[in-house]
């Protein structure tokens, strides 16, 4: 019994020192990419659609932004919930696409509330209250399903136009 | 909620705009929670070259054959999301009319008061001070012609005057590659960064032109444009030609942010009363009228008012 006791003792010790090493080096990375879909007409007239890195973009086309979760770390990542802000200058064009179980909700009240985009109410341009649009966003949340397990990556995205 | 106005030509050119996610997670095991943010993902805001005009003159102006130095007036506007300088070019030779107005001179609105003031608005010289224009402004454009002789009464003239962005104009969407501000790609919108419209003078028997000045004396005896200072407006309507206007009236509404001085009204110096009665002028509320009924060329009359700057 008293061996099983230090067996036991130095178990708890080595995960808490392991814990410790995690915070340090991070156990989720986070990558943010922008994009721009490029739509190119071959010889034979058949259309191609590339997603090309965006430098500078004109107004009133789209954008595409791509957040790639990445676990770094050998504990799995639960609970994960991933928010991208609206940048100010753009209008999200739609409601989020993302993998099967993830939670998609909005905020258009800068990121106090959120919900399921049906259920918000934002300010017209008359003063009175109208049900929310994509444009009226102002953050995007993603809540994923399951945990992230080690060496393990997806992404999530959204697609806004500029102004 | 959170709304930012949105300028009618879109987001301004060479604007970074930045994003940056986050994550908050629990790590397995530990049950520690944490956030981590993304890299900044950051980009450029091109500059969309778009121009449009409008002829301020909705009917013919009224001319004589022949006639010197009318103007035509126009406003260019920038509907780009970047500064951009736009060339103007003038047109006489235009299918549809009876004569082709001649000796075209450009002037640019200098002081921006909507008025042609020869000594003060700015000569238009092509490639020298093409107007330079920030996002969403304007500039009114003067045009002189003179009318031909040898014209008969109803002779139109036409001419049209054509804004193109400096920087270049095409079908919509034409790059010009790192010429937009900042070094960003300048793209041509939908209006193809050039727009044209018509201006028309009508040759009348007789013509009428309006011109209005203005005097400001300040409480402390000076010329400034403070609040109680008083400014004298004066028209002065010239009846040229031959004939005879009929149902003349010249109407002046009192300037936002001033008050008219009752008691003021003077028709060639003599008063007219404010309220509605036997004489020529009166004063609405808004607006000061004078009915001058049949006015046989040549004929000059001088309305002056006063208003006081709130």
């Amino acid at each position: 019994m008293y061996c099983r006791q230090i067996l036991r003792t130095a178990a708890l010790a080595a995960t808490l020192m392991y814990a410790t090493g995690a915070m340090a080096q991070g156990t989720l990375q986070l990558t943010n990419e922008v994009f721009q879909e490029v739509t190119t007409t071959g010889a034979d007239g058949k259309k191609t659609v590339k997603r090309v890195s965006a430098t500078t973009v004109v107004p009133g086309t789209e954008v595409i932004y791509v957040v790639t979760y990445k676990n770094v770390g050998a504990q799995p990542a639960d609970n994960v919930v991933i928010t991208n802000p609206v940048p100010k200058q753009l209008a999200l064009r739609s409601e989020s696409t993302a993998a099967t179980g993830t939670r998609v909700e909005y905020s258009v009240d800068g990121g106090k509330t959120y919900g399921a985009l049906a259920t918000l109410r934002a300010t017209g341009s008359d003063g009175k209250p109208r049900a929310a649009q994509a444009a009226d966003v102002t953050h995007v949340r993603w809540k994923l399903a399951r945990a992230v397990k080690p060496g393990e990556q997806g992404s999530v995205s959204l697609r806004a136009v500029l102004k | 909620m959170l709304t930012t106005p949105v300028l009618g030509a879109g987001t301004v050119a060479n604007t970074l705009v930045t994003n940056t996610a986050s994550v908050a997670f629990v790590v397995g095991g530990s049950g520690v929670a944490q956030s981590v943010n993304s890299n900044p993902a950051s980009f450029r805001v091109d500059e969309r070259l778009d121009v449009a005009v409008v002829s301020n003159n909705a009917t013919p102006v009224a001319v004589l054959s022949p006639d010197s130095d009318r103007p035509l007036s126009y406003t260019v506007t920038n509907l780009g999301n970047g500064a951009e300088a736009f060339r103007l070019v003038i047109d006489t030779a235009l299918a549809g009319d009876q004569f082709d107005p001649t000796d075209t001179r450009i002037y640019l609105d200098a002081n921006a008061n909507g008025s042609f003031e020869p000594a003060t608005d700015t000569a238009y010289v092509a490639g020298t001070n093409d107007p330079l224009l920030a996002p969403d402004q304007a500039v009114t454009v003067f045009v002189t012609h003179d009318i031909p002789a040898g014209r008969v009464q109803n002779d139109l003239g036409l001419a049209r005057l054509t804004a193109t962005a400096v920087t270049g104009t095409g079908a919509a969407g034409t790059v010009f590659a790192g010429q937009g501000v900042g070094g960003t790609d300048a793209v041509v919108g939908a209006t193809t960064a050039s727009a044209n419209r018509q201006g028309s003078y009508q040759v009348a028997a007789v013509a009428a032109t309006l011109a209005k000045t203005q005097a400001v004396a300040d409480p402390n005896g000076g010329t400034n444009a403070i609040t109680g200072a008083t400014i004298t407006y004066t028209l002065t309507l010239n009846v040229s030609g031959s004939g005879t206007l009929t149902a003349t009236q010249i109407v002046d509404a009192i300037p936002a942010n001033t008050s008219y001085v009752a008691g003021s009204l003077r028709l060639n110096g003599t008063v007219l009363t404010d309220a509605v009665d036997a004489d020529a002028g009166r004063f609405t509320g808004s607006q000061i009228e004078v009915m001058l009924g049949a006015l046989s060329a040549p004929s000059t009359q001088t309305v002056a008012f006063r208003a006081r700057i709130n």
